[in-house]
């Protein structure tokens, strides 16, 4: 997970990431972010992140972003 | 605890709703118009319950017509006309039930005159709505208008509330409309056009016995009419009122009334076909084919009030105390009709038309700043002449002299100043002094 | 039925009526039939078209459902992963196949009601340069809210195939929920488990349900009637007759035009969702005071959000998330064009987004243009997000104080009346010609000519102004607070006061009744 989160910082350094639990629905993140953030984690991972979990409950967080990437590994 | 707070609720629910309601009502009577045509039906609601001898039903050929303070102050008789402009003739059974329920026992008297007009515009409709008392009758009369004027669907709203109609006059209120008053004239009309107006409508005659035929939705609510009165034993006469001759077609159309009506048991005045009996003169009793003026309607108004009375022996009121209003209100409207009217004309005994008046061309007038003298052409019959004189805006008409010389000197005058004159032939006979015509706007003598 | 109506509120009053006292187990019931009712007088014969949407989906939503439970069974029988693996795939592609005849269907429909007309004109055009015969026009029938209940139809079919929710066994809930009456006509866009959550197990009646729906109402009914119906009188008078006025009149219509599309999109939403909260039924939201936008990105997270967010969840991302995208972004990757690659996965999705957002307003090109034009507005926004702030840095300009946001406002609304002249041209040569007129033909002074007419009287503009400052004021404190739990905390008889003065301020200077034109309501034809 440190490395995903690294990553994020590295992307976004505006945004905090430990302290933001609602990155979607809070309106920190865009759709256009959310999509360079899918294709970032795509390629980190090896994973194919299909429709399924293109939702906002999965970006609110690092931690739910975790979750997902560990459900398509 | 619980049920407290469901009162509280249901309190505030019906406050609310009782407030929305009353604010609503005045809001609407501001903005409906409110204007003189609106005076006659306005104005029956302020009588009394139960207290009219009659009530007559008809559009503007009624109230240009009847002239309820003539009768009063004439026969001692109150009939109320119940009319707005337009009013049609298929709506007549419902308004009769409306004013049933203020008077019960009043005889009716409606007019026929209308009967081809079978499009009801939606103008025609607000006019005899928007003064209507909320009732059930209404809300009745509301639907058949609506369905007899085949409006649209979507039309409907406007008449339960008018405030749709009218909500977009907000840039127009002024201070009248906030004070709905009529003029207190008991349905007595006040147009400037009935007072002054004399129009010769003569158009020959047409006359014909031949019964015709009603269209399939008038047939229906005339009949309707027909049992509805007869179920509640209502007294009710059918008139039409004298006007310019009518087409062929629309007479064939009176006389199938009549003959529905006669059917019934029911009386029928056609005053069209006999308008020697009424004595009114298509010549100069108009202001236009289908109204009567103010001459023309004493006239009318004397012959109906003698037949309602010998018909449903009404009784002379004059001098009761209960009915000092009417007394009132014929005070006040004489201001109005002084200037157009001879005290003459009121009484209907001693008048003869067969002296005709002095035309205005045969009349020569010479003023020279001291004097007025008026000289004339002699009127077969006559054996002397009455001169009414008048002056100011609003000057009544009053008796000034008499000759049987055709030359008349008026000294009472003053410089600068313009009168009018006019010039009533008479003779004499067992007595009593018979009146003849007279020229109504009668000669201008300026001095 | 319109939704401005006395008609519909008291077919409202009735169903509401019906819906609380017949007892929770029968609202459901209660509403069908409303929704039957209210879709049948708009024209029965459009009922077939929507049962057929409606039919299809849940049917292909129920199999759907049926081919993951298998799967699932016999993934917990499975122990092999790789056999795990097998048994997914094949799942999801047996559910693709009968999606794929739900989509056929339903975007189908909608695709040949509305745009079999606009295509054989375009293909007509084509032949005629080609001397190949005209295909007769064939005239479509437009049901009533096909654009709406099309996408709510897909939005089910697709979270069903996506594994967010199961599917409905309940017809009755999903019928009620695809045809429910205040949102079939113009949207909200809802999705299916929101509207499930509110109303299944019955909703119990609430006080605070029924004042919040009807003072929501009554609002929507005030920008709707005073403001949007009245100045739209201006707008039409000036662009109905855009030859004989001067170009700056053009300019100051298309000013108005935006005010008076915002009035009226939002308070007939507001009306249905006043409405609709009364049977407690919370709506999507579906604007929240565009105008207040500092970018045109923001301005589309705040305008018609439920359309947008319909498009970002099913087809932005699953337009980002598909094979097609990855081959492309992984060309570009593999070449070292990175930068590139990020503005192709940005870019793409919103040019697709935009085209299919344009032609879904209208079969027609300005709609297209229109959608493109924002399309560019927000390209350039993500091209140049990184410029902009070195260059206010270099000027000097601070960016957090109100004078700045200001300016953005200004520059968001004027960026939307630009798009807005295609949007209200009569087509795509009139939205050029207006372009021309307003950029040649026009003189500031003749705004100072006193003798101009634009169909309203002194009296009517004052009102109008009067009504844009009290919504100004209103939308601000909207953003500050929640304004109806504000004044429900006030004393009874400022309420009172208030919501007296509403209605009878409505009442009396609402453009309703006979004397007014029936306003277009503008998104209807949809």
């Amino acid at each position: 997970m440190e490395e995903l989160k690294k990553m994020l910082e590295e992307k976004f350094p505006n945004i905090d990431f430990d302290a933001e639990k609602a990155l979607v629905s809070g309106g920190v993140l865009d759709s256009l972010q959310v999509v360079e953030i899918i294709g970032e984690i795509e390629d980190m991972f090896d994973i194919s992140v299909t429709m399924e979990y293109i939702q906002p409950d999965y970006f609110e967080s690092v931690e739910t972003m975790w979750d997902m990437i560990e459900e398509l590994q | 605890m619980k049920i407290k707070g469901y009162i509280i609720k249901f309190i505030k629910i019906v406050a609310f709703a009782g407030i929305f309601v009353w604010i609503y009502s005045n809001v609407s009577s501001v903005m409906t118009p409110f204007s003189r045509f609106n005076y006659f039906l306005a104005g029956f609601y302020e009588e009394e319950e139960k207290t009219l001898d009659a009530v007559y039903i008809g559009s503007s050929n009624c109230h240009t017509y009847w002239n309820s303070l003539f009768a009063w102050e004439q026969y001692g008789i109150n009939v109320y006309p119940y009319t707005a402009n337009s009013l049609p003739f298929s709506s007549a059974e419902y308004v009769i039930k409306e004013v049933r329920n203020r008077q019960p026992n009043a005889v009716f008297v409606v007019n026929i005159n209308t009967l081809g007009d079978e499009e009801i515009t939606m103008s025609q409709s607000h006019n005899l709505l928007d003064h209507m008392p909320l009732t059930f009758e209404k809300l009745a009369l509301t639907k058949f208008l609506c369905e007899f004027g085949e409006y649209p669907r979507d039309d409907h709203w406007e008449y339960y509330f008018p405030i749709i109609q009218y909500h977009s006059r907000w840039g127009d209120i002024t201070e009248s409309d906030f004070y709905n008053v009529t003029d207190g004239y008991k349905g007595a009309c006040n147009f400037d056009i009935y007072k002054k107006k004399s129009t010769n409508i003569f158009n020959g005659f047409k006359q014909t016995e031949e019964v015709g035929v009603l269209s399939e939705k008038m047939e229906k609510a005339l009949k309707s009419l027909l049992e509805y009165c007869k179920s509640e034993d209502i007294e009710i006469v059918f008139v039409t009122v004298p006007q310019s001759r009518p087409d062929l077609e629309d007479v064939k159309k009176y006389n199938r009334v009549n003959e529905m009506v006669s059917e019934y048991g029911f009386r029928v005045l056609d005053l069209i076909g006999n308008i020697e009996d009424t004595e009114m003169d298509l010549k100069v009793d108009f202001y236009n084919s289908k109204h009567a003026n103010i001459h023309g309607s004493i006239k009318y108004t004397q012959f109906l009030s003698e037949y309602l009375i010998e018909n449903f022996k009404f009784e002379d009121k004059r001098g009761k105390a209960e009915y000092s209003d009417w007394d009132k209100a014929y005070n006040e409207y004489y201001k109005e009709f002084s200037p157009y009217v001879l005290d003459i004309e009121l009484d209907s005994k001693y008048r003869d038309y067969s002296l005709e008046a002095p035309s205005e061309k045969d009349i020569l007038t010479t003023a020279n700043g001291t004097s007025v003298r008026l000289e004339w052409k002699s009127i077969e019959g006559a054996t002397g002449y009455v001169i009414y004189k008048k002056s100011g805006k609003n000057g009544a008409w009053k008796k000034t002299g008499y000759s049987n010389q055709l030359i008349y000197e008026d000294k009472d005058v003053k410089e600068g100043k313009k009168y009018t004159y006019t010039i009533v032939p008479f003779y004499e006979k067992d007595g009593e002094n018979y009146y003849g015509k007279h020229l109504y706007k009668g000669v201008n003598v300026t001095n | 039925m319109s939704y401005q109506t006395l008609e519909f509120i008291l077919f409202s009053a009735i169903v509401l009526f019906f819906y609380y006292i017949l007892g929770r187990r029968l609202q459901l019931v209660v509403l069908a039939i409303a929704n039957m009712v209210f879709y049948i007088m708009a024209g029965p014969k459009y009922l077939p078209y929507l049962l057929a949407t409606m039919l299809v989906t849940y049917l292909v939503g129920l199999f759907i459902g049926m081919i993951y439970n298998k799967c699932d069974k016999q993934l917990a029988e499975c122990k092999d992963n790789s056999e795990k693996k097998a048994l997914r795939a094949k799942a999801k592609s047996k559910a693709k196949k009968v999606l794929i005849i739900a989509l056929l269907v339903a975007i189908g429909l909608l695709a040949v009601c509305k745009y079999t007309g606009f295509v054989t004109k375009n293909l007509n055009l084509l032949f005629a340069k080609f001397g190949i015969p005209q295909i007769e026009v064939f005239k479509m029938v437009l049901p009533l809210g096909i654009s709406f209940y099309t996408f709510m139809a897909v939005s089910y079919v697709l979270d069903v195939y996506w594994k967010r929710y199961k599917a409905e066994k309940n017809f009755l809930l999903y019928a009620v929920y695809l045809s429910y009456f205040p949102h079939v006509v113009q949207g909200p866009i809802d999705r299916f488990n929101e509207f499930k959550e509110q109303i299944a197990g019955g909703v119990k009646i609430s006080y605070e349900n029924i004042t919040y729906g009807a003072q929501l109402a009554i609002w929507g009914f005030f920008k709707k009637l005073v403001i949007a119906d009245r100045i739209g009188i201006l707008v039409s008078t000036i662009l109905d007759n855009w030859e004989t006025y001067d170009g700056v009149y053009i300019i100051v219509a298309f000013l108005v035009y935006s005010i008076q599309i915002y009035a009226d999109f939002s308070g007939c939403i507001d009306i249905v969702s006043g409405i609709s909260e009364m049977f407690g039924i919370k709506l999507r939201k579906n604007f929240n005071h565009p105008y207040f936008s500092r970018t045109m990105a923001e301005f589309w997270r705040r305008w018609h959000m439920s359309l947008q967010e319909w498009f970002k969840d099913y087809v932005y991302y699953p337009v980002s998330a598909s094979n097609f995208t990855k081959k492309i972004k992984k060309f570009f990757k593999n070449r070292g064009l990175k930068r590139i690659e990020d503005i192709f996965s940005s870019c793409l999705p919103i040019i697709v987004v935009w085209l299919i957002t344009g032609i879904w307003h209208g079969a027609a090109w300005m709609y297209v243009a229109w959608g493109m034009f924002h399309a560019s507005l927000l390209i350039g926004g993500k091209l140049f997000e990184n410029v902009l702030p070195k260059v206010s840095k270099v000027l000097h300009i601070d960016t957090e104080n109100f004078g700045w946001y200001f300016w953005q406002m200004v520059r968001t609304y004027l960026l939307c009346c630009v798009g807005r002249v295609f949007f209200r041209a009569a087509s795509l040569t009139n939205a050029i010609a207006l372009f021309k007129k307003m950029i040649t033909d026009t003189t500031f002074a003749s705004l100072f000519n006193p003798d101009m007419t634009f169909g309203l009287d002194l009296k009517d503009i004052n009102v109008a102004l009067v009504s844009v400052l009290i919504l100004l004021v209103v939308d601000i404190l909207q953003e500050k607070m929640r304004l109806r739990e504000t004044l429900a905390k006030q004393n009874l008889i400022f309420r009172w006061m208030l919501i007296f003065g509403a209605l009878f301020f409505i009442i009396i200077f609402g453009n309703y009744g006979p004397g007014y034109d029936a306003s277009n309501f503008i998104y209807e034809q949809f």
